[in-house]
């Protein structure tokens, strides 16, 4: 009956998205929302008895859980119920929109690392936006909002291009959202990225996943999927690669064992037609 | 060095800076325009073209780095703090430099045995500047006397701007050229075991444009692009490569870099020996840099003055 009514729902959220004409603002790192009216109605509808995360307050200390046990988030958290209608995340996208999720915003606070040398500090003062599943507690996906007043670099493309760049660049895949927690929270996967070389506190723009993921014929794992957005071009002076080419790079982190793995300059901001993947002989 | 448009982790050395700024300052200023981690006179070039006085505005986003104050303007009190934030330039010298062999011919793969060495970067452990030092084997089109494109596989040492880690990784990269972002990507990995590894890339075909990586005969990477479709190298190279002139080259005169069984192949055929000539091997400077042939498939490299 529940799985009924939720899908009667969720149909009834495409028609409304499709009549308001939201759906064609996916190109974008950043989820794109629904009409808030729409999550308080479908919410309504639904059996919340079902939902490992109920309320407000479990949605904050489940997205401080996530992101950093240490609760300096305590006092600015705040949840709400939302219905995203775009997002751009490869493979799952699907997963994250057209329903009621969890958004909890975690906001103004300057990263501290521990990884960081003397004397460095976070060059940006960071609100994030954190989506956590209401059914399974799974976290969706952690997006911190673009400095004001700062340039932007080129968005990312939607969900369907970014998913073929994956794929065209080491068969890479995210199969799901892990039911498991990582061992470590986001901001221990942050201060991992700096054994990778990267640099957290540099980043305009930080955008954290937690999913089963794959290439090459790896085994598929939960990892941490660290996006940051805005950083200094990789290889001062590069002939002949444009600078938005090299100013993103996206870490893949394990999270049980804190170890950076392995970076990606994919996905890359605009899109040209590509042709299929060519598969090797057998 | 063109002007680069991004801003990030300023030295905070001066002792005076403190007194001009805070969070927001430093997100918003932090006088390092070019974005080369140091407050220079490189910065100061772009200083006119930002200043506007008070409550004039910023005719740029990128001039915002000399908003000291956050007023949304670039005046007199900024310049205050530009000149405590100054930090002089890097020391490192940037230019990259190569020790290197080449085969030239409609080249479609390349590959080699090339023995892990390590390598001190300039001004490590405290430099935050770009920095590395790299051994690889790849094939290049040069158009013009210039490189359009180009794959390449190998490992090394290297510092991101920025930061001062400095770390070991295996990488491979593709240039398919020469405009759009997507045309290029670079994957790295952590980690270099010690010995020596086998590095290889190849185009599958003439039909796509795939490039698929190995590391010892263990598929790496892959990725398609139409601008490697139908498409050739002009050369196969095997290189060191280090990013500037102070960054070590890896290997030193007792323990050598050596790349052996390079093999290329042409026009999508199979792999052939290299049979590299005394005229296919030079350094950039053999003053700096030593590079000695060993065999028509092997050479050695290494830095003279590490």
């Amino acid at each position: 009956m529940k799985a009924t009514a939720h899908e009667l729902m969720r149909r009834m959220a495409v028609i409304v998205l499709v009549t308001i004409g939201l759906s064609s603002a996916a190109a974008a790192q950043e989820p794109t929302f629904a009409d808030s009216r729409l999550a308080e109605v479908m919410a309504q509808s639904l059996d919340r008895s079902q939902w490992d995360i109920q309320r407000e307050q479990e949605a904050i200390a489940r997205a401080r859980a996530l992101v950093d046990a240490s609760g300096r988030f305590d006092s600015k958290a705040t949840a709400r119920l939302v219905v995203l209608s775009g997002d751009n995340t490869p493979f799952l996208s699907d997963q994250i929109i057209e329903r009621p999720i969890w958004h909890v915003v975690l906001g103004d606070w300057n990263l501290k690392l521990k990884s960081a040398p003397p004397g460095a500090e976070d060059l940006y003062l960071r609100t994030f936006d954190v989506f956590v599943d209401p059914q399974g507690g799974q976290l969706l996906k952690i997006v911190s909002r673009w400095p004001k007043g700062v340039a932007r670099i080129p968005r990312e493309p939607g969900a369907k291009s970014v998913t073929q760049q994956l794929r065209r660049a080491g068969h890479e895949r995210y199969h799901a959202f892990p039911d498991e927690a990582p061992r470590i929270t986001f901001l221990e996967a942050l201060d991992a990225m700096t054994k990778g070389g990267e640099n957290p506190l540099a980043a305009k723009q930080i955008v954290g996943q937690y999913v089963v993921w794959s290439m090459m014929g790896r085994k598929p794992r939960p990892m941490w999927v660290i996006s940051l957005r805005g950083v200094p071009a990789l290889g001062a002076s590069y002939p002949g690669v444009a600078v938005n080419a090299r100013d993103h790079f996206r870490s893949i982190v394990d999270p049980q064992t804190g170890k950076w793995v392995c970076g990606f300059s994919t996905p890359q901001p605009q899109t040209t037609e590509e042709p299929e993947i060519e598969k090797p002989p057998q | 060095m063109g002007k680069m448009k991004q801003r990030h982790l300023t030295r905070v050395t001066s002792l005076l800076l403190p007194l001009f700024c805070c969070d927001v300052l430093l997100a918003q200023g932090g006088g390092d325009y070019n974005g080369d981690s140091y407050v220079d006179l490189d910065d100061f070039g772009y200083w006119d073209a930002c200043m506007t006085g008070p409550g004039g505005g910023l005719p740029d986003p990128d001039c915002a780095a000399f908003d000291f104050d956050s007023d949304v303007a670039v005046d007199l009190v900024d310049f205050g703090g530009f000149m405590a934030a100054f930090t002089g330039p890097s020391p490192c010298t940037f230019g990259r430099k190569y020790a290197r062999a080449w085969k030239s011919g409609n080249a479609t793969g390349c590959s080699a045995r090339i023995r892990t060495r390590s390598a001190a970067l300039c001004g490590e452990p405290s430099e935050v500047s770009d920095a590395g030092s790299h051994a690889w084997a790849g094939v290049n089109k040069f158009v013009g006397g210039e490189p359009e494109k180009w794959a390449q596989i190998g490992y090394g040492r290297y510092r991101l701007a920025g930061a001062t880690t400095v770390y070991f990784r295996r990488y491979a990269e593709v240039q398919a050229g020469p405009n759009d972002t997507t045309d290029y990507v670079i994957f790295h990995e952590d980690g270099v075991p010690t010995g020596v590894h086998k590095y290889k890339c190849f185009l599958l075909s003439s039909l796509f444009g795939t490039w698929n990586f190995e590391y010892d005969d263990t598929p790496f990477f892959t990725w398609t692009h139409s601008g490697w479709k139908n498409v050739t190298g002009t050369d196969c190279q095997w290189a060191g490569e280090i990013f500037n002139k102070e960054d070590q080259m890896l290997g030193t005169a007792a323990a050598k870099c050596n790349f052996t069984d390079c093999q290329f192949s042409l026009n999508w055929g199979a792999f052939q020996n290299a049979n590299i000539a005394e005229g296919e091997v030079t350094t950039d400077d053999p003053n700096e840099w030593g590079i000695e042939r060993i065999g028509a498939t092997a050479f050695d490299i290494w830095d003279i003055n590490p």
